[in-house]
């Protein structure tokens, strides 16, 4: 059993994890009934529109970003729990004996939490067919927007097991992870951008470049600002687990 | 397992640690250590609490880092450590707990490992209980198999003997003397005539430092070597208080 089956027992055994997982697939469920009500509603005010918005355009990008924001809370608590844990239960000795580098414990530990691509695949899976029977769908845009939604979530990842790497209590790091992630999402926030365009911090904060996928566009800055944020915390990540060393 | 040195064609040679400080918090865990020890065989560790012997294993184990000073001969060598108190994963059955650790160790057909460490250690019948419900002596012997499946050749042991009943206690010693022919094993302990049967070579420490280590002669007791080692310590001045090897 190696690190990363280790940690899938260590998350996925705890039946809280379930619990939130059924939440979220519920209240998901729910929003995106929501949004399709609204829809169903204006439907023909848009159609009086010269360029009405397609099923695409009106239903997917929102959806996205709902999935995001309930995300944060599942990230929240796998990545939170992934060194915090070790540290609150003295079991880091496993991970620090006989090992001078560490960004291979941190990557394995990232890929116990694989169970919430699964998940996520899942649901947009069931919004695209649900989409495809009310009109034409653009599957590219859809594909585009779940790879953005997967890089937004090995970011959101990466950076909770930073956190997570600092605390010595699961609740601490649970909690500050979900905090954290609220926060930069405010920051991408709408009102930052309304009187001087895009806002330079926006760009700092994920909405904008998964908005960006959601909406079919990849560009190379949200393919960086992705891959390069998720390696420089997990590198960060590393760095600290060697820093432990000194605390022992 | 990527980084991590491997156990095999592992030979420990003479153990030297020179100079070793720790500093945590301000507070000097381990003061200008040097201590000289044998390659093979059953190395005890006396003092009182607080005198840096689970601060030396640790140091000693890697899992913490010196301040200063120096370690010879450590590098290469595959080390495996009994913490105390007795740490696993609670979400993991005693099974899964063995084979995680086999798997650390880069022990390859762990399945087999597992199995011989679970029967040498008589925990077959909790095999496939959580390790957060085992007792205080199931805790130990896995614990023991932890130590069993790692395959290292250097095994430290912090207080091994504490909450076993004689059946287990009889096992580790019989353990303990098969295996110091060809591994190294660096023991802290209070229970001191337990230990006294099977040392090899003793080390008292004091606030932090080696204040004596010898070969063990089998002649005196443990009780007034340590008493006489420490009240020799207290009549020198601070200064050449630890033992130069």
């Amino acid at each position: 059993m190696n690190i990363t089956q280790k940690d899938f027992f260590v998350i996925w055994r705890r039946p809280l994890m379930w619990l939130v997982l059924a939440l979220l697939s519920f209240i998901g469920a729910w929003l995106f009934w929501q949004l399709l009500d609204r829809y169903s509603s204006v439907q023909l005010s848009l159609q009086a529109l010269p360029n009405p918005p397609s099923i695409t355009q009106a239903l997917w990008v929102p959806f996205i970003l709902t999935v995001a924001k309930l995300l944060m809370l599942l990230i929240a608590m796998t990545s939170g729990l992934s060194f915090a844990q070790e540290r609150a239960q003295k079991t880091t000795w496993y991970l620090l004996i006989n090992r001078i580098r560490f960004f291979g414990v941190v990557s394995a530990k990232m890929k116990a939490q694989w169970p919430i691509f699964i998940w996520i695949w899942l649901q947009l899976l069931v919004v695209v067919m649900l989409l495809s029977t009310g009109g034409e769908v653009n599957s590219i845009q859809m594909i585009i927007g779940g790879i953005g939604l997967s890089l937004y979530v090995l970011w959101l990842m990466a950076l909770g097991q930073l956190i997570s790497s600092y605390c010595e209590s699961t609740g601490t790091a649970v909690l500050l992870n979900f905090v954290v992630f609220v926060l930069i999402w405010m920051l991408g926030g709408d009102v930052l951008n309304e009187s001087y365009g895009l806002n330079w911090l926006s760009l700092v904060s994920p909405v904008h470049h998964l908005q960006w996928f959601a909406e079919g566009e990849v560009s190379l800055s949200s393919l960086i600002y992705f891959l390069g944020g998720c390696g420089l915390f997990m590198w960060l990540t590393a760095m600290q687990l060697k820093r432990l060393k000194k605390l022992i | 397992m990527e980084n991590s040195k491997t156990s095999q064609d592992n030979e420990v040679k003479r153990m030297k640690l020179k100079q070793l400080c720790v500093i945590r918090s301000g507070q000097k865990l381990l003061q200008n250590l040097t201590l000289d020890l044998p390659g093979t065989g059953v190395t005890v560790l006396l003092g009182a609490n607080g005198a840096g012997k689970s601060t030396l294993l640790n140091v000693m184990s890697g899992i913490s880092e010196f301040d200063s000073g120096e370690i010879f001969d450590l590098e290469q060598t595959s080390v495996c450590l009994m913490p105390e108190p007795a740490v696993f994963y609670p979400q993991l059955t005693v099974k899964e707990q063995l084979s995680y650790t086999a798997h650390i160790f880069d022990q390859g057909k762990d399945l087999e490992v597992v199995e011989s460490a679970l029967k040498l250690w008589q925990l077959q019948a909790v095999s496939s209980q959580l390790t957060q419900h085992l007792s205080l002596g199931y805790r130990q012997r896995l614990s023991l198999a932890q130590m069993t499946v790692s395959g290292a050749v250097l095994w430290l042991l912090d207080e091994p003997m504490n909450g076993m009943d004689p059946e287990v206690l009889m096992t580790f010693k019989q353990q303990i003397k098969k295996l110091k022919s060809s591994k190294a094993i660096i023991m802290a302990t209070h229970i001191m005539h337990e230990a006294q049967d099977l040392a090899d070579w003793v080390v008292v420490m004091h606030q932090g430092r080696a204040v004596f280590s010898e070969a063990y002669d089998n002649k005196s007791q443990f009780h007034d070597l340590y008493q006489q080692a420490i009240s020799n310590m207290s009549k020198q001045p601070i200064a050449q208080r630890s033992v130069e090897t």
